[in-house]
């Protein structure tokens, strides 16, 4: 029986990738399985000793598994870790030069976990003729890592493939590559698959290049372009580290992430990608490996069709919990979810004033702004209560503009919040506002809107200035 | 007419589905090649499958000992770049003990070796952990 033979289209695979959404990112687990030991490639930043640095950490090696152990470990960490969405492969080597294992192993989830997002990471070498397959198994996303779309470059990083029966060298090598990258990732995005393009940065090599290559994999349709870090240290032995490429500095890679986001319009970028590794068990950057290793989940009897419900359950609440932020995020929606809801009562409810001035992030400095966005948390969710400009609590045009009496006009304005959020903020209109009961918290700079937000309320409810009772139904805390 | 795979096979799969005579075995410490069964691919392929895709150089070897991928054939890393290398660490005279492992796995690998061991590994001292 194939339960699940349906060709995929992008919005069919609901189950948000923690690789793909901010959101989904802290909310969701993903289990990577370490069931692809070969690779058709040769890349300058791998030493085949280890794991593939494509999507795992060099130095670090996984416990192979065969396809059995995949599909036995995927059950048990399926009913262990209930908010489980993807598994994915991503390693140790090229999950398509590993067809029949990868494919065994996700023929059996298709069947017991049908709810289960699947996905790999590959170099994109062997794609195109994989592509069919991999529709086949409902993969709903794929990973390429394209480091370069000039052969010249691409020459300086892969000293060789394996193609057609031959080991190819150079730069006739990176063109076959590149070619099969790019036709790979262009039948993808025809068959409605999510693809996400990793890209390596090394300075001196590619750098320059990405800028290149974010325009040529977002005209093809890739959904999200993730600049990573090289990684090359002597002691993993890789030829850039044995050969002292320099790594890119935080600096170099957020300035290059940022310039890519605005050539695209500010859309596709990602910068949250932990480089998880291949083996990467639970939420991205919190890892369970350790509770199933090979010994442990032979030993656990798995109801997979227990497992199966009870992920159902956890995945609807943590999506009415994404929904809920979402409307902080966009709040010019509609709010079915909150009108719904009973009422909060209002002792768990906070109201927080946001400087904000592009809306998402906490991002300005109170001295200057002259809107605050008011919020009210509360374990059912939060919700923009309105944008307040605080011009009209000036005293008029005569006095407004002179320090104090703006400060008062703005402390006015947020009489009945509880804490302000903003970027900065001075020592004077500090104590004006902690006088007027009001905490101000500049502890978030930066930070999106909504992460600051439920920090604050969790912070705030625990100190226990809420009433006692913790039968919150929220799970933002 | 078979070739052999030695110690510094990593066992990485990548040989065994490509071999048309099954003559490859995952093994422990390292794959295997069996000799009555390798045909050195010959009438199959112009190259013989599990050397042109073997990562690791000097890990398969020919009847005569000589390996298919020479050191420095599939990696350009000379002694020179790997004492280079070795000197750019923070305390070259004594690495730690995770660099003089990694070093010393990555050198001994290769045929070079000698010229390595003597002029790295020889003069180093290995701290205690
Ligand atoms: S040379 Fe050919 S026949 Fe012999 S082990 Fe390698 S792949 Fe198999
Ligand atoms: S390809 Fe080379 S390293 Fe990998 S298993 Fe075969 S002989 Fe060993
Ligand atoms: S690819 Fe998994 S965290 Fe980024």
């Amino acid at each position: 029986m194939e339960p699940i033979s349906q060709p995929t289209a992008a919005g069919a695979s609901s189950a948000p990738h923690p690789c793909y959404s901010e959101q989904a990112h802290r909310h969701f687990a993903r289990l990577h399985l370490a069931v692809a030991p070969a690779c058709n490639i040769q890349c300058h930043y791998c030493n085949r000793k280890y794991d593939c640095s494509n999507e795992s950490r060099p130095g670090v090696v996984s416990e192979l598994l065969t396809p059995e152990q995949a599909t036995q470990k995927a059950l048990a960490v399926g009913a262990a870790i209930p908010h489980l969405a993807v598994v994915g492969v991503a390693g140790p080597g090229d999950p398509l030069a590993n067809p029949e294992r990868v494919f065994a192993t996700f023929r059996e989830l298709a069947a017991k976990a049908p709810d289960l997002s699947l996905c790999i990471s590959t170099n994109g070498l062997a794609l195109p003729q994989q592509v069919e397959e991999l529709v086949k198994y409902r993969i709903g996303h794929v990973t390429i890592t394209i480091n370069c779309v000039d052969p010249d470059i691409g020459a300086r990083i892969y000293p060789w493939i394996f193609w057609n029966h031959r080991r190819v060298r150079g730069r006739q090598a990176a063109e076959i590559l590149i070619a099969q990258q790019q036709k790979g990732l262009e039948m993808l995005v025809t068959r409605g698959v999510l693809v996400k393009v990793n890209s390596v940065l090394i300075p001196g090599i590619n750098d320059e290049h990405l800028h290149e290559v974010h325009r040529v994999v977002k005209a093809r349709g890739a959904f999200l372009h993730n600049i990573m870090p090289l990684i090359a240290r002597p002691e993993h032995g890789t030829y850039y580290g044995l050969t002292g490429q320099a790594e890119p500095t935080a600096e170099q890679v957020r300035a290059l992430r940022d310039a890519c986001a605005s050539d695209s319009g500010g859309t596709g970028m990602m910068s949250h990608c932990q480089q998880c590794r291949a083996d990467a068990v639970g939420i991205v950057g919190q890892d369970r490996g350790a509770e199933f290793t090979l010994d442990k989940v032979a030993a656990m009897q798995v109801d997979w069709r227990a497992a199966l419900a009870k992920r159902a359950t956890v995945r609807a609440a943590i999506e009415r919990r994404m929904a809920l932020h979402s409307q902080i995020a966009h709040p010019a929606q509609p709010m079915p979810l909150l009108a719904r809801r009973s009422r909060p009562n209002a002792s768990e409810t906070l109201r927080m004033a946001v400087a904000s001035n592009d809306g998402h992030n906490v991002d300005a400095h109170f001295g200057s702004a002259r809107e605050f966005l008011i919020f009210d948390i509360s374990p059912v969710g939060a919700k923009l209560v309105e944008r307040r400009n605080i011009d009209r609590y000036c005293n008029g045009p005569t006095t407004c503009g002179d320090a104090a009496p703006a400060l008062a006009g703005a402390i006015a304005a947020l009489s009945d919040c509880t804490v302000l959020l903003c970027a900065r903020i001075g020592f004077e209109p500090w104590r004006a506002l902690e006088d007027a009961g009001i905490s101000p918290n500049s502890e978030h700079a930066r930070e999106p809107i909504i992460d600051a937000l439920l920090t604050v309320y969790a912070e705030w409810r625990d100190s226990g200035r809420r009433a006692a009772e913790a039968t919150s139904t929220c799970l933002c805390a | 007419m078979a070739f052999r795979i030695v110690a510094s096979c990593i066992n990485c799969w990548a040989c065994p589905p490509l071999c048309l005579s099954g003559a490859i075995r995952p093994a422990v410490p390292h794959f295997r090649i069996d000799a009555a069964r390798c045909t050195e691919c010959a009438g199959d392929y112009a190259d013989p499958q599990c050397a042109s895709i073997c990562p690791v150089e000097g890990a398969i070897v020919d009847s005569a000992g000589e390996p298919l991928n020479p050191p420095g054939s599939l990696i350009d890393l000379s002694p020179g770049s790997l004492m280079k290398a070795v000197r750019g660490m923070e305390n070259p005279s004594e690495p730690s003990v995770l660099e003089a492992r990694i070093l010393r796995e990555h050198l001994v690998g290769r045929d070079f070796r000698l010229a390595c061991q003597a002029q790295v590994l020889g003069d180093v001292t290995v701290r205690p952990a």
